[in-house]
């Protein structure tokens, strides 16, 4: 009964708040005249009665206030009037209104784009059960030049069996498969991992098993498959009965056993389908624990042990196995500074993305806080010109409560309609950073605008809002009326702290500005020397791709060597081919196998150790066609293929390693077997392998392809044929050897050398982008609060003139405060630079965190930027009219 | 929730509204106020005005409910009477406070 009537109280009120409104004020009007007569009775004169009778009565605006406020429905009928007096008086200053709704779309659109990104690559656990727990372990040799290198087979199994940190450890190999039955077949990327590999995950299948057997890792057995979601719906045709059922790998029918989950994600490659990693018993023996270190190692610890205290647990079991090794071993070892590694899975794979997403989410933030300085002026001076509004309401009556709360919803109704338009504009930001490559970037797959980035930037409404508002009511709170009443009406100058306030903001967007355009300066300088680094060799007219010879079809190594001979003849066959050349280290393309080089009659230092070197086998005219030129002796031939003869070719950096002030042709070197060396024929250019910031390259030997004759060959083709003709060409020619041969990563060799700067190249174009905007800002934000002090200071400036005030002295008066200003700004700024170099120390390359040119480049365009906005205003006073200028209000 | 010095001047006034229209129903703003004013010997010097959001307070809470009337001198007026709910709560008021005067004379009184 009872809450019937509050309810249809309320709504009464809701809708009929003018009638409502009306009876108080007839009531109220009647409670008045009442007591105005009753003072007349007592004597007084009409006036004194009715001046008496309101003295009595009070404040009848609060009361009619308060009376609203018992009705309950104070709260939303107060914000719908809020609401439409802001709509008014927002819509009555547009341009206010554009420019702070246009400041905070960008400024909070640039962080939610970056946000998101954050979110997905750092933030956001990995897609697996209590992934937490998960962690990859890698064996380390810096005394080899190998700071990282995978795991070994046989220590897996040592591992496997022997750690109690763990509840369970894997490993896998990712690798390619040529699959189908006849042409056309397709080469995929596919991974070998352990038994228990989707196990450690915990990751579910939708049928089938997800586990391998033991007797499906030995050789002979290893003939099953388990496949993602997606290639079953492409090769199967989403085949409910798929288990059991037949695909041919590598020429070889394997069976399916299960088919993974819809949505599993694998953050290393893409691989479409797994099968068991291979290996016979031999293999495992502790004989080859140091050695073929290309495994990754995932492992999870087991509930409540830390990654440290698996650490410890490895390196006392290293400890342990090591007593186990010969003598020689151990020392070669420790020279090697050889030791095992625990991370935890998530950290290790953003490893690389981190520092430079930090950096990007800070200068986001900065320009957000650029944003924040430039609005609070504008903000603070929308207000000026209303105090004397404010104040006119307030002596009559309004609260100040009142008044605080149209501030706060003025300023948070464009807020949050900068905070919405961000959002959408953050949402075509995310395809825009896709367009630069983000989807390359470990995990980058998952960028997408959740819940919790929508979360994110509603808070960053609700903070900008705050942190606009409260300036303005907390000056609302201390004004005295009467003396904003009078400064108004008087035309004065506006007070002293109002005006170092607004110095305050130039100052710091000055400088935040400053250090942004700074920091981008670096990247983008990074970026700059980054592509002026020559890879070692000529990208241009090189088409290069890869394939890969199935085992059945091409066992032994005369079957490749064959098909090598006949393709060679066949490309070069092609007209407009100048050179074409194999190699299995490729730059740019897979990371090449590395050995431990000896040299022949070299004795080692005590403490020293032999080095691992790129090792791979180049054919034809590789070096020719790569652009890779001979410092020394001469290129590999056909004829260093036949026969018995051992012959290599190595880079500069490996001859100058080895003989620094000698010649290296002649000398040998051997790699396994030391009883078996080759004798160095030439000496060629050093390359970039697969980074162009890499500084000290780790050096390649290069030895014909019948010391080296693998399966997966890299082809490179030098020619001034259009490249997607030339690509066409390539493929029918391989095809026409043998169709069951895909080619596979075909494309122009500049465009990997692009690819792999995606790190760098992004970032850069972000950043650049971030302070072109906080360089705007900054130049809108001065130009206000020099324009504000013209408009204020017109009287003042227009008597001066009058006076005989030159022009030039005026201009000198706003220009010489401004450049104080930028001043201080720019010494802060250089502060703020310094900090941001040294944060972004380990993502640049060639350029140190303290760049006298690119801060003296950054002074030059903010005091352009800066001087220019300050010199309209400026020139506006200095021709101002004095009549005029007095003739006003 | 603490009450706070104007809450409990607040509930005394709300309380002398009730008493004022058990005394004399039913009866319109002013009617009201003069009512007070004569109790208290003027020592309560309220803002008059604040009788009104109190009334609206109370009309809200179900003690008190209105109709429209004509005053003696001829205007439409709204006119306020206690309703069984005001009688309930007054009732309960009163006995509190007449409980709460009594501790706190007697703790003077010892003192």
């Amino acid at each position: 009964m009872n809450i019937w009537r509050v309810i249809s109280y309320r709504i009464r009120a809701l809708f009929g708040e003018a009638r409502l409104d009306s009876e108080t004020d007839e009531e109220m009007r009647f409670h008045i005249e009442m007591l105005t007569r009753e003072y007349r009775e007592d004597g007084l004169s009409p006036a004194e009665a009715k001046r008496k009778a309101l003295l009595d009565f009070g404040g009848i605006e609060r009361m009619k206030e308060e009376c609203r406020d018992s009705w309950g429905t104070r709260f939303v009928t107060d914000l719908i009037r809020c609401v439409r007096v802001s709509t008014r008086s927002l819509r009555k200053s547009r341009g206010f209104t554009a420019t702070v709704i246009t400041t905070l779309a960008l400024c909070i659109g640039a962080n939610v784009a970056m946000y998101a990104v954050i979110d997905a690559i750092l933030v956001r656990a990995l897609p697996y059960p209590q992934s937490e727990r998960l962690v990859t372990s890698f064996n380390s040799f810096p005394g080899l030049g190998l700071d990282r290198l995978g795991v070994s087979l046989v220590s897996y199994y040592d591992r496997r069996d022997a750690l109690k940190s763990f509840e369970s450890v894997s490993i896998l190999r990712d690798s390619m498969a040529v699959v189908g039955e006849s042409s056309p077949v397709q080469r995929l990327l596919d991974s070998r991992v352990s038994p228990e590999f989707f196990d450690t995950l915990n990751v579910p299948v939708m049928m089938g098993r997800r586990n391998f057997t033991e007797e499906e890792t030995l050789p002979g057995n290893a003939l099953v498959t388990i496949i993602t979601h997606s290639f079953w719906q492409e090769q199967f045709n989403s085949d409910p009965d798929v288990i059991g059922k037949s695909l041919r790998i590598d020429g070889r029918p394997h069976v399916v056993v299960g088919v993974l989950e819809r949505g599993f994600e694998f953050p290393w490659g893409d691989a479409n389908f797994f099968r068991p990693i291979a290996s016979s018993l031999e293999d495992r023996q502790p004989e080859g624990r140091y050695t073929g270190n290309d495994f990754t190692m995932i492992g999870r610890l087991r509930q409540g042990v830390s990654v440290e205290s698996a650490q410890k647990e490895l390196d006392s079991h290293n400890e342990l196995l090591m007593k186990e090794m010969p003598e020689s071993l151990v020392e070669i070892l420790k020279n090697a500074r050889y030791g095992s590694y625990v991370r935890n899975l998530h950290e290790d794979i953003v490893r690389q993305a981190r520092p430079i997403l930090i950096i990007l989410q800070a200068g986001a933030l900065f320009l957000l806080l650029i944003a924040i300085v430039n609005l609070m002026n504008l903000f603070l001076i929308r207000a000026k010109s209303r105090a004397k509004e404010t104040a006119v309401r307030q002596s009559h009556g309004a609260g100040r409560l009142q008044i605080a709360k149209e501030v706060g919803i003025e300023t948070f109704m464009l807020t949050f309609a900068g905070g919405g338009i961000g959002l959408a504009l953050g949402v075509l930001c995310i395809h825009f950073l896709e367009a630069l490559g983000t989807d390359q970037l470990p995990l980058g797959n998952n960028i997408s605008l959740d819940g919790r980035v929508v979360w994110v930037s509603f808070i960053c409404a609700i903070c900008v809002g705050v942190i606009l508002s409260l300036p303005i009511i907390v000056s609302s709170y201390s004004h005295n009326l009467s003396s904003v009443l009078k400064a108004g009406a008087r035309g004065g100058t506006g007070s002293k702290s109002q005006q170092k306030a607004r110095h305050v903001f130039v100052v710091t967007q000055v400088a935040l500005a400053f250090a942004l355009l700074s920091g981008a300066g670096m990247l983008g300088l990074s970026l700059k020397k980054t592509l002026e680094t020559s890879p070692g060799f000529e990208t241009e007219e090189v088409v290069v791709a890869n394939i890969g010879l199935p085992s059945v079809k091409y066992p032994r190594s005369h079957h490749r060597q064959a098909f090598l001979d006949r393709l060679n003849e066949d490309l070069r066959a092609i007209p407009g081919v100048e050179h074409v050349g194999f190699t299995n280290a490729m730059p740019f393309n897979w990371r090449p196998d590395d050995f431990t080089i000896r040299v022949v009659g070299r004795t080692l230092a005590p403490g020293e150790t032999d080095v691992s070197h790129y090792f791979g086998f180049a054919s034809g005219d590789y070096w020719r066609a790569l652009g890779i030129p001979l410092i020394e002796g001469r290129f590999l031939e056909e004829r260093d293929n036949k026969g018995d003869v051992r012959v290599c070719v190595v880079d500069e950096s490996v001859a100058r390693r080895y003989w620094p002030d000698q010649s290296a042709i002649g000398r040998q070197i051997a790699w396994g077997d030391e009883t078996n060396p080759a004798t160095i024929v030439g000496v060629v250019g050093t390359v970039k392998t697969l980074d162009l910031t890499e500084l000290t390259p780790l050096g390649t030997v290069l030895v014909p392809y019948k010391l080296r004759p693998t399966a997966g060959i890299a082809l490179a083709v030098r020619s001034k044929i259009d490249p997607e003709i030339l690509m066409k060409s390539i493929r029918d020619t391989v095809r026409s050897i043998d169709p069951e041969i895909p080619l596979d990563r075909a494309g122009i060799l500049q465009e990997r050398i692009d690819d792999s700067l995606v790190m760098q190249r992004s970032p850069a174009v972000l950043s650049i982008a971030f302070a072109s905007i906080a360089l705007i800002l900054a130049a809108i934000g001065t130009y206000s609060v020099i324009a504000y002090a013209v408009s204020q200071r017109r009287r003042e400036i227009g008597i001066r003139i009058a006076l005989g005030a030159l022009p030039s002295t005026i201009l000198k008066q706003f220009f010489g405060t401004s450049t104080w200003l930028l001043l201080a700004g720019i010494a802060f700024g250089l502060v703020g630079a310094w900090f941001a170099g040294v944060g972004m120390k380990s993502v640049l390359f060639g350029v140190a965190p303290f760049h006298p040119g690119i801060l003296l480049t950054t002074v030059g365009i903010m005091a352009f930027v800066v001087l220019i906005a300050v010199f309209f205003p400026s020139n506006r006073a200095a021709r101002l009219d004095p009549l005029e200028s007095m003739r006003e209000e | 929730m603490a009450k706070t010095k104007a809450d409990l001047l607040k509930g005394t006034l709300d309380l002398l509204i009730l008493k004022a229209l058990r005394r004399k129903s039913p009866m319109h703003g002013y009617g009201i106020s003069v009512m007070i004013r004569q109790w208290s010997d003027d020592v309560l010097t309220v803002e008059q005005g604040s009788l009104y959001p109190a009334l609206y307070r109370l009309e809200e809470r179900g003690y008190i409910d209105f109709e429209w009337g004509v005053s003696e001198n001829n205007r439409k007026g709204k006119f306020y009477r206690l309703t069984s709910r005001g009688e309930a709560f007054l009732d309960n008021e009163l006995a509190n406070w007449t409980n709460m005067s009594r501790a706190i004379n007697m703790v003077l009184q010892i003192s």
